[in-house]
């Protein structure tokens, strides 16, 4: 009963924080923007596609400030937090913001799902991508969180965007040669083991071209990660002290 | 049933080099009132954290035998994005105290520590200290605990709050709670605590009942406190 109560409260003060935040609202709308301005501008299947490759950001963007800041402020040094409770409440965290996420996501996708079946252009392909999605999403959450225990609020999720800036810039790199890296990407095979190595490197810092490509196999190295990553957090929660900075 | 409502035996704490804590053993009674005295980066701030959990102690046991425990920090933060209001309403919902129940005791418990309730429909980080440590203050009396710890008691506070806070521990007492009060404000809290615990870097001196101290010829607390400091 008192677990069920805790989460709720985590729930609502963390939700509470989230819609307080101008810059993690605008942020966290920012896929689905761009993907209402290419429904007017465009077609509906280009719309879907955007969603599909961008909805996972909003994950990334709501990990922005997760673990250093609070743990090291003195916030968490209060009444409904005694007895090791700030443990519950920071791995409780990782999963109040991936509902979060998790919530404006799936209603874009339901209605972008409406319309396309209205239309007669809506493929079960795009439920397995959304459902990719969700583990780019869920990994990108892990990560950012990850992170911050690291790095202040933002710039955790600064790292993770500069790291899919250099993966991009890799793929012109790549352009030098006959038959590069860019041209495996494209056909979706991979002659030997050092290009997959390299492939999944690539997908560890820009998961979504799983989804865009349709590579479903290759998520389960970020499943991997995201245990790991899961893992990691819940050995240093669980030895957690707050020691005010 | 257990009269000891906090037992620590043996802790140690290190900071690196910083040995904080060596060999701390003290308990509290209940319904008493205890002051826990040392000098400034004694140890006390981090006794007091290995009570509640916020820190791990590298040797010794803690038992805090009852179910609701209070916490008021020497200075309270709160998160930034909330409003005194939700925070109450948040701290009532934890602790399963309804609505109605809710608003009168927000009320009650302002009067008793002088907070004008106005200021619940604001941002705490707006707040002056005075007003932080008030609203830590309202925010533990609303859920009644057990056991309060209390983190330098008057910091931040003014002439009448500091009169109306030790009040507040008197009727406390009363009504059977016990108080764990940390400070370096010896006068303040020789007036109203039964036991008295003195930590010097990170050792306990003397634990005793201040009665006793007064039939063994102990003029006041202050005395007995600095006469455990080198001489200048």
């Amino acid at each position: 009963m008192f677990a069920k109560t805790r989460f709720k409260i985590n729930f609502l003060l963390i939700q509470k924080k989230v819609f307080r935040s101008k810059g993690l609202c605008f942020l966290s709308l920012v896929p689905g923007l761009v993907v209402f301005y290419i429904l007017l501008t465009d077609s509906l299947a280009t719309a879907i596609n955007f969603f599909l490759f961008l909805f996972p950001y909003t994950f990334l963007f709501l990990s922005g400030d997760m673990m250093k800041d609070e743990i090291e402020s003195g916030v968490l040094e209060n009444i409904m937090f005694l007895q090791g409770e700030y443990r519950a409440y920071l791995l409780q965290k990782i999963l109040v913001l991936t509902i979060l996420a998790l919530l404006p996501s799936a209603a874009i996708f339901s209605m972008l799902t409406i319309a396309g079946l209205l239309k007669g252009i809506f493929s079960w392909i795009y439920l397995l991508q959304f459902l990719a999605g969700l583990v780019v999403g869920i990994y990108y959450v892990t990560l950012g969180s990850w992170l911050s225990f690291y790095f202040r609020g933002g710039s955790n999720i600064l790292i993770i965007i500069m790291a899919q800036i250099m993966a991009i810039l890799s793929l012109f790199f790549s352009l030098q040669k006959k038959i590069g890296f860019l041209d495996y990407l494209e056909k979706g095979h991979f002659p030997n083991l050092l290009y997959k190595i390299k492939f999944i490197i690539f997908t560890l810092a820009l998961p979504n071209v799983l989804i865009a490509k349709k590579f479903f196999l290759y998520l389960s190295v970020l499943v991997m990660a995201t245990s790991f990553f899961l893992f990691r957090q819940w050995q240093r929660i669980k030895n957690l002290e707050l020691k005010k900075q | 049933m257990n009269s000891l409502l906090i037992r620590a035996v043996n802790l140690n704490k290190n900071f690196g080099k910083i040995r904080a804590l060596r060999q701390v053993s003290f308990s509290v009674k209940k319904g008493t009132i205890t002051a826990f005295l040392g000098e400034n980066g004694a140890g006390k701030t981090t006794t007091i954290k290995i009570l509640l959990g916020f820190l791990k102690p590298d040797s010794g046991q803690v038992e805090i035998n009852c179910s609701k425990l209070g916490y008021i920090p020497d200075r309270p933060l709160f998160f930034s994005w909330l409003k005194g209001k939700e925070i109450l309403h948040f701290t009532a919902k934890l602790f399963g105290i309804n609505g109605q129940r809710f608003a009168s005791l927000i009320e009650e418990k302002s009067a008793k520590v002088g907070f004008d309730s106005e200021l619940l429909e604001r941002r705490v980080q707006t707040y002056s200290l005075g007003n932080q440590k008030k609203m830590s203050y309202l925010q533990n009396l609303i859920v009644t605990p057990e056991l309060l710890i209390v983190d330098e008691p008057f910091a931040g506070l003014d002439p009448v709050s500091i009169k109306l806070v030790r009040d507040l521990f008197l009727d406390l007492k009363k009504e059977g709670k016990t108080l764990f009060l940390s400070s370096h404000l010896i006068s303040e809290l020789e007036k109203i605590s039964d036991e008295v615990v003195i930590i010097r870097k990170g050792q306990i001196l003397l634990e005793d009942n201040i009665e006793n101290l007064r039939r063994q010829g102990h003029v006041d607390l202050e005395t007995l406190f600095l006469s455990f400091l080198p001489r200048p």
